[in-house]
């Protein structure tokens, strides 16, 4: 049996004693003044993801990133790297590029028709003789912006000293390093409008108390105990819930009930009859289920599973990347999730939804986890309005949208004069340190 | 509908093997610019002239079904021609596709005016 990997530096995220105690007050779920502040202070200076890797096959492929008011290109350069771009000519200050696309011989500017390279450099416009001041061709360049890759996602950050992405993410790099993330395929990509805050999803990821009463299927699948589960959290503000993917002993699906685990069992070739009572079948099944699968990958093809641990064979660290991304590593799937503030109102956000999961040969569809089955495939881009579910067919009922379902409810009770603080579970620590650490932002501390 | 229906013909463009995958060929017949695009396999014709600020098309990037102007890179749907994005609302003009004796043919209306998509 191999041993998951244990940061240095991680903190228990059940220990409330670790925390100063910041008041999670009400207005800062809707404040503009607030939300002014989280622009300067702290949406400039984090990591942002702009999307994936597998957008940007080749040089002159380029994303487009809207965060607020602002906007950035990302650009496959000739030489294989990335360069990133504040999205705005250096003319007259049009926008030049509007979605993902490819750009032939540079970006062409709509308006006047200047255009930059593929390397940000102008490489020529109209009249070029008619500047006093200088032909500004080959001079000048669109203002640039730090771009890395973690992951098989592209990140950028507006603030030239900021730390390197990898430090920036650290542990994360180092605790997912066994999984070949950059190999998953994105089979269902969703943006959601939501009426919340954006914060609400960082509050919700960074606890499972609310499973068993939001999400009651979850229990007999992934096991919602405290006690059997591991809350940790990092300096940099990130943090996960690692739970093991079995089911909770406290909850029984009735007699007769086809249960998922044994589904999973048999999809190993272990016979879930074959254990003596439930208990038995939970732990020691799970424990069987992580052999098999070591016995059986190769062969079956998840070569995914090749470095990683058994933890990572059966369980699901959800994990929280301050201040809004979380990514679910399941063994035969990525999930991210990632809200995003809209640009006026701070009673709004987006929420983005991406099912991704590791290619195994042979298969042409997958268990999307949160949108069903999908053709292994990549998926395009939908843009929806929640509109109480009615906007999202394809993921109704699932986890994530009755999270979404929550959403506006708790944004109206926010706002009530009745909302002054949390009364926190001790595993809902989290939930304040993700406070804290903003507040650090905010503040000045960090 | 008074008009009288023009006769239609039946117009081979190119053989489909000319075409590369997810590549195009630019075909002029009369007044007409097209633009035989093979889209992984499936091959589609379209008015080759972006409907932003007429850019030709021919040599725009094709992937899953999309065709990407070389100018502005407006994300053109093959089949619809409805444009992606916010650049412009304009679909441009497509045409049903046969494959008849391995060349690329559209059916196209001997009306001796423009296609009304023009
Ligand atoms: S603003 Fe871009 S060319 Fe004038
Ligand atoms: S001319 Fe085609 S996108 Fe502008
Ligand atoms: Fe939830």
């Amino acid at each position: 049996m191999s041993e998951p990997l244990r940061h240095p530096d991680t903190m228990s995220g059940r220990d409330p004693s670790l925390l100063r105690g910041d008041v999670i007050d009400g207005e800062r779920y809707y404040s503009p003044e607030f939300a002014q502040r989280e622009w300067e202070h702290l949406w400039k200076r984090i990591w942002h993801v702009a999307g994936r890797t597998a957008e940007l096959p080749e040089p002159g492929d380029y994303i487009v990133h809207d965060f607020l008011h602002e906007s950035v290109i990302v650009i496959r350069q000739d030489d294989g790297g990335l360069k990133a771009f504040y999205n705005s000519c250096g003319h007259r200050g049009m926008r030049l590029a509007w979605d993902a696309s490819h750009a032939a011989d540079g970006l062409h500017c709509p308006y006047h028709g200047w255009v930059w390279g593929r390397d940000g450099v102008l490489k020529d416009l109209p009249d070029p003789d008619d500047f006093p001041q200088g032909n500004p061709c080959g001079e000048l360049s669109l203002v640039e912006v730090r771009c890395d890759t973690w992951g098989g996602f592209v990140w950028y950050t507006m603030d030239p000293k900021a730390p390197a992405l990898l430090d920036y993410l650290d542990p994360m790099p180092g605790v997912y390093a066994n999984y070949p993330l950059d190999t998953c395929v994105r089979v269902f990509w969703m943006k959601v409008n939501l009426n919340t805050n954006w914060k609400f999803a960082t509050d919700n990821f960074s606890e499972s108390y609310h499973t068993r009463t939001a999400h009651p299927q979850v229990p007999p699948w992934i096991d919602q105990d405290y006690w059997s589960s591991r809350h940790e959290m990092w300096p940099n503000g990130h943090g996960r819930t690692v739970q093991p993917m079995r089911p909770s002993l406290r909850d029984r699906l009735p007699e007769g009930e086809p249960h998922p685990f044994d589904a999973l069992l048999r999809a190993w070739d272990i016979d879930p009859d074959s254990y003596p009572d439930f208990e038995t079948k939970a732990m020691q099944g799970w424990l069987d289920l992580k052999a098999q699968k070591r016995r059986l990958w190769k062969e079956r093809g998840y070569v995914h599973y090749e470095h990683m641990d058994d933890e990572q064979l059966t369980d699901s660290p959800h994990t929280v990347i301050f201040p809004n991304v979380t990514i679910s590593f399941l063994p035969d799937n990525i999930i991210f999730f990632r809200t995003e503030p809209h640009p006026d109102d701070p009673s709004k956000c987006t929420f983005d939804l991406w099912c991704m999961a590791f290619p195994v040969e042979g298969q042409t569809e997958v268990e999307s986890i949160m949108a069903d089955v999908q053709p292994l495939a990549e998926a395009e881009f939908q843009h929806r309005a929640f509109d109480g579910g009615r906007g999202v067919p394809e993921i109704a009922g699932q986890i994530v949208y009755q999270d979404m379902l929550l959403a506006e409810g708790q944004q109206r009770g926010w706002r009530s004069q009745g909302y002054r603080d949390c009364y926190l579970a001790g595993q809902e620590s989290r939930v304040r340190y993700f406070h804290e650490v903003l507040n650090d932002y905010l503040e000045g501390r960090r | 509908m008074t008009d009288r229906i023009p006769a239609a013909r039946l117009e081979r463009l190119l053989l489909a093997a000319e075409v590369p995958n997810n590549g195009n060929r630019a075909v002029r017949v009369g007044e007409l610019c097209l633009l035989v695009c093979n889209a992984d396999g499936q091959f589609h014709v379209v008015e080759n002239r972006c409907s932003h600020q007429k850019s030709p098309l021919e040599g725009g990037r094709i992937r899953r079904g999309h065709l990407s102007c070389p100018l502005h890179g407006v994300r053109f749907n093959l089949s619809t021609g409805e444009p992606l994005g916010a650049l412009t609302r304009v679909p441009i003009r497509t045409y049903p596709v046969q494959i008849i004796d391995g060349f690329v043919a559209v059916e196209l209306r001997d009306s001796g005016a423009r296609p009304t998509g023009g």
